[in-house]
């Protein structure tokens, strides 16, 4: 199960479970509440996720455009070696920062 | 990037290391191929880089992933046939891979490593090396139109090219993450796996934009382009990809455009939309064109990374923490542990009052999974030789053309496998030995040739098994060592003295090179000299348990040695007790044990010069008293109430002597001083009991051998070793401890260390060897031959060759039997047999189905002496012991081979058994009571025992000589007192003929009956035997034919 760590303007979302559309539906509102309250330093740890989809990097996006636009920054850290190969072949890793677990 | 997992880093490392294991050897293959290039080789190495570069860029050391992609650049251009692998570039390849390996040997400062100067070459080496008009493409970037969409993506030229090379085609998919990949039921990893696995993935990009926002609706659409090289046609591209054909965009030349100038940017800016052109880095750093193979820094030292001005870099040789170890036999061992368990449950139930059956049954079930669960353990810790053999091709390769010599070298046995820790401890000293062998081993390529030999000089790197030990051979053809040369040196060096030389054979000087001191000044040669002389290689390998030998040819080659034993972990050791507390010496040290007894000791063992040696064979072996040593009060085992006694004999050689050169500094005690001992010397003599005897190991360290008296010889086990405790790590005399079955410690003895302990150098003792072998040579004349067989298993007895007439086989059923009798069927007679058992107390004749049968003459007849196998000769000098063992139908005993020999007296066992044949024969002698005086001249010890023996029995005084030049001298000083003369008429120095001649001719002498005794007496022997002058001919042994013939000769004498 997902759990978010909350300090002033900075949150730790830990995924805690494989980064499908069915998670990623259910995370949104939750990074949208937080990027409304004022959190412009969001990092989502992939700590034990092995699987993300087309959804998940859609979220990923979504969030980073979102941080972006308010001039906050996402990390995403915890990655497995193999999404940390996929983040970076798709480039990603030169849009936000990723970081192995 | 951090790095958060060691566990993640540490597997990068060991796979890195992995991939790079193999890379040097495969690298100087593709040297060798030259323009023939092996794609599949290129391949291998080409996908070690590139999966070293990828992990390299994941865990973010860039160095190391920076290094991996120039080397990766390099090795395309050589699969592409685009640039010939000559040694320059192979050099700079190596030298590239070389320090990659140290990077991830040390990857956690690998960041700060300086890799530029090496980067740099191998960036020149591309553009140095790519034709003319590609030069520029290096560090040239393009843009990639799609359509009218503008640049899409912007690469470098050189990258793109290189992507496109062998016919491929280049393609943009445009993927869309939503429709194409997940509506598709797949994820992106699938897709890419995919791709990778079809062609190549130049580049790619998302366009973020199109996603939107946390804000928006869930994104419909995640556009994802990726710039793609393959083979595959246009044709079935959309099929194979799975991608609507008017997403796949075929790329043509004219869609490639020089990108336009752009300042170049320190970073990669993060915040860009793939909608407008990524501004980017360029690929390369500027490729300084200055930098041609030629300087590419051939001369460095081939260890030397290119490091620049940089300060050296301490090599960290980190032991590796983990290993890789068969599935397989993690299977065994778990079935082992399960087995294990099993026995442990059956066990419990068995002490729950079980049978005492059951806990038998129990305890050997366990004794046998133990058994096997260390042998399965330790094969886990079992290595290749491969693993650090392979290295030496790149050493002799890199070595031989620093010093322009051409060397081949062959490895064998690189499937021989080590415990880890010795191979681990092997790579130095081998390094040294195989750099010894080709820079002072072989000779140049014109000396070569102008010695008659092929002009490749050829070393050989060798490991097999040999008696439960890996034996590794270091084999060159070179010039050699000189041992004079060698021996001038350490004479200069003050390492020895002119006399010392003198003395020392040849393999003893070539040895030299081991000892302390040797080597350390000469060795600043450009290439061995790593301030590393052969006597640290020595000790290296003495710490492993290695021995070392050396074998050496002036013009023919150098043969090096190394015995190992497998593991260290648990060796095979010999067990001996001294001063009552046990000791192990490893097997390796060990080469054979001797046990002296009492009657021998004083034949054995020697005192030359100022110490004690015992005789093995042609050689003498310094003693070492191992309680002296240690400073223990020796101990003996009282053979009735077993008890532990301490041992009062100070001397092994001359056991009452007032000084033993085993006491050092003058403390020797006087014979009624106040030495420790002397209060010992109580109570009962033993000097003549059979716990006398003395136990002798002969240990040897490689370079030479030394005896090591100990008070017991114990059972050889197989130990564990254990390190000693730091307190006692200043006592040189040990090597380590051991626990025995019965739970109690022993110490593992140092055999070189406790040679220095005794303060015995192989030196010293050479030159007692040397003495002792001249005169050892002038004895050798004196040999007897002799048969040996057995009759009850465990004893062996002798006969002297020259009573047997013939050895025949024969089956126990032949044997009849008249009365207590025994006879044969043999050559139409009937052949009476004798067995020692007969009259002697010996073991009875074993049992068999098959028997040998000595056919041998006694006075008049033929007997048959019954006997079991092995039937053996001997040849060799003998000492004949007449009184421990002598008894009806022995004549004596000595020690053959070790073993005590009973020597059978068949005239005896004749006598005793069948004294009808000699009724009448010895009457004669028995009513002589001469007191004549008789010479006596035999060379053979057997004979001239057992003749003198039956002399004196007759109430003849007789002097007997070795030869007949002795006998001669004692005649012509005092032949007055003399009444008859008996002599053999093979001898050494004078022969019988000639003594007789020389009796014959003398005026005084010529009185002197003289009867000629043999064993072969043909008529042309007893011609000339008559013309020399002899009165009578007797065969030997024959004691009543020689007796009635003295008789007859003296009578006649004194008649006369």
């Amino acid at each position: 199960m997902s759990t978010i760590d909350r300090n002033e303007s900075t949150a730790t979302v830990h995924v805690g479970e494989n980064l499908v559309a069915s998670v990623a539906e259910r995370l949104k509102p939750e990074l949208r509440s937080l990027t409304d309250g004022g959190v412009t330093q969001v990092v989502i740890d992939l700590a034990g996720v092995e699987m993300l989809d087309s959804m998940g990097i859609g979220l990923l996006i979504a969030t980073h455009n979102t941080l972006q636009a308010t001039g906050g920054t996402l990390t995403v850290v915890g990655t497995s070696p193999e999404i940390h190969r996929l983040l970076q072949t798709m480039r990603l890793d030169r849009h936000f920062t990723v970081e192995a677990a | 990037m951090t790095i958060l997992d060691d566990e993640t880093l540490q597997m990068y490392v060991e796979e890195s290391l992995d991939h790079l294991a193999d890379i040097e050897n495969d690298l100087l293959a593709i040297e060798d191929a030259g323009a023939d290039v092996d794609t599949e080789l290129v391949n291998k190495v080409f996908r070690a880089a590139h999966s070293i570069k990828g992990g390299a860029g994941f865990l973010g050391l860039q160095k190391i992933s920076e290094l991996a992609h120039k080397l990766e650049n390099v090795l395309g251009m050589v699969r592409s046939n685009e640039i010939v692998p000559n040694p320059d570039i192979v050099n700079v390849l190596l030298q590239g891979f070389d320090q990659l390996r140290e990077l991830v040997g040390d990857v956690d400062s690998s960041n700060d490593a300086d890799v530029s100067e090496l980067v740099v070459a191998l960036t020149g080496l591309t553009t140095a090396l790519v034709p003319e008009e590609r030069k520029e493409s290096v560090s040239q970037e393009v843009d990639i139109h799609l359509g009218d969409r503008g640049p899409v993506f912007t690469v470098s030229r050189f990258e793109l090219d290189e992507a496109r090379k062998g016919g491929k085609f280049l393609y943009v998919f445009e993927y869309d993450l939503i429709n194409d990949v997940h509506r598709g039921g797949r994820t992106p990893l699938e897709v890419l796996a995919e791709l990778d696995d079809g062609g190549q993935i130049v580049d790619c990009t998302l366009d973020l934009g199109a996603v939107g926002t946390l804000d928006g609706e869930v994104s419909t659409r995640i556009p994802f382009l990726v710039l793609y090289t393959t083979i595959i046609d246009r044709d079935i591209v959309s099929g194979v990809y799975g991608l609507p054909d008017e997403q796949l965009h075929r790329v043509e030349a004219e869609a490639i455009r020089d990108a336009a100038p752009r300042p170049v940017a320190p970073e990669p800016p993060r915040q860009q939309l793939a909608t407008e052109p990524v501004a980017r880095k360029p690929a390369e750093t500027p490729a300084p064109k200055a930098v041609s193979p030629e300087s590419t820094p051939k001369s460095d030292p081939p260890e030397a990374p290119v490091g620049g001005g940089a300060k050296p870099k301490k090599t960290t040789t980190k032991v590796e923490a983990s290993l890789r170890v068969h599935v397989g036999l993690l299977d065994t061992l778990m079935t082992l542990a399960g087995e294990l368990v099993l026995s442990r449950n059956q066990m419990m139930q068995a002490l729950e009052g079980g049978p005492q059956r059951a806990m038998e049954t129990v305890a050997q079930r366990i004794d046998l999974i133990t058994s096997e669960l260390q042998e399965a353990i330790m094969l886990t810790r079992m290595q290749p030789v491969g693993n650090i053999f392979n290295k030496f091709p790149r050493v002799v390769r890199d070595l031989s053309r620093k010093l322009d010599k051409l060397v081949d070298l062959e490895l064998e046995g690189t499937e021989v496998e080590l415990d880890k820790t010795i191979i681990e401890g092997l790579n130095d000293p081998l390094t040294h030995l195989v750099r010894n062998s080709v820079d002072h081993g072989i000779e140049q390529p014109a000396d070569r040739e102008a010695a008659g030999k092929p002009t490749r000089g050829r070393v050989q790197l060798r490991a097999y098994h040999e008696a439960g030990q890996v034996i590794i051979e270091i084999i060159d053809d070179g010039k050699g060592l000189d041992p004079e040369k060698l021996a001038t040196v350490a004479i200069n060096k003050g390492l020895l003295t002119a006399e010392q030389a003198q003395a020392m054979s040849v393999k003893e000087k070539s040895a030299l090179i081991f000892l302390a001191g040797f080597s350390t000044a000469e060795k600043v040669t450009d290439v061995s000299g790593r301030g590393v002389g052969m006597d640290v290689v020595k000790t290296n390998l003495d710490q492993l348990g290695g021995v070392v030998e050396l074998d050496s040819e002036v013009g023919v080659g150098t043969s090096l040695r190394i015995k190992l034993p497998l593991t260290l972990a648990i060796i095979p050791a010999q067990m001996v007790s001294s001063g009552g507390q046990a000791f192990a010496i490893p097997q390796v040290n060990m080469d054979e044990l001797l046990r002296i007894p009492a009657a021998k000791i004083l034949e054995r063992i020697e005192r030359v010069g100022d110490a004690e040696v015992v005789r093995l064979r042609d050689r003498l072996l310094p003693l070492v008293r191992l309680a002296d040593v240690l400073q223990k009060v020796p101990t003996f085992r009282d053979p009735e109430t077993g008890e532990l006694k301490p041992d009062r004999r100070r001397m092994v050689a001359d056991r009452r002597a007032k000084t033993s050169p085993l006491f050092r500094d003058g403390e020797a005690p006087e014979q009624d001083g106040a030495g420790p001992y002397d209060a010992l010397r109580t109570g009962d003599e033993r000097r003549q009991s059979s716990t006398s005897a003395i136990n002798v190991v002969v240990a040897t360290t490689g370079a030479f051998q030394y005896g090591l008296v100990v008070d017991e010889l114990l059972d050889a086990e197989e130990i564990v070793v254990k390190p000693l405790g730091r307190h006692l790590k200043t006592c040189n005399c040990y090597a380590g401890a051991t626990i025995m079955g019965s739970g109690r410690v022993a110490l593992i003895l140092d055999i070189p260390g406790v040679a220095r302990g005794a303060n015995l150098f192989s030196l010293d003792g050479s030159d007692r060897a040397g003495e002792v072998a001249k005169e050892a040579q002038t004895r050798s004349a004196h040999t007897e031959d002799l048969l040996l067989f057995r009759c009850a298993d465990d004893e062996q007895f002798a006969v002297h060759l020259d009573l047997v007439v013939r050895i025949e086989r024969i089956h126990s059923s032949d044997i009849e039997r008249v009365g207590a009798r025994k006879v044969l069927q043999y050559q139409g007679g009937s052949l009476p047999l004798l067995s020692v058992d007969d009259v002697a107390e010996v073991g009875a004749l074993t049992e068999a189905a098959e028997r040998v049968v000595l056919v041998m003459s006694v006075p008049g007849r033929t007997v048959g002496l019954l006997a079991n196998g092995p039937v053996d000769a001997f040849q060799g000098e003998i000492t004949i012991d007449k009184s421990t063992l002598t008894q009806p139908g022995i004549a004596g005993s000595t020690i053959i081979d070790g073993q005590t020999t009973l020597l059978v007296d068949v005239i005896d066992i004749a006598r005793r058994q069948h004294p009808d044949w000699f009724e009448g024969r010895n009457l004669a002698a028995d009513a002589e009571e001469g007191n004549a005086t008789i010479v006596f001249a035999e060379d053979s010890a057997f004979f001239r025992d057992q003749v003198t023996g039956f002399l004196r029995d007759a109430g003849y005084e007789v002097l007997d000589f070795p030869d007949g030049a002795q006998a001669w001298a004692y005649l012509q000083a005092s032949g007055a007192k003399v009444d008859a003369v008996v002599t053999d008429i093979e001898m050494p120095h004078m022969d019988g003929l000639e003594l007789t001649r020389n009796i014959k001719g003398h005026d005084d002498l010529k009185r002197l009956p003289v009867i000629a005794v043999t064993t072969l007496a043909d008529d042309e022997d007893i011609a000339r035997g008559k013309a020399a002058g002899v009165n009578e001919y007797q065969i030997k042994l024959d004691r009543d034919s020689l007796l009635n013939s003295l008789w007859k000769l003296l009578g006649s004498q004194t008649a006369a």
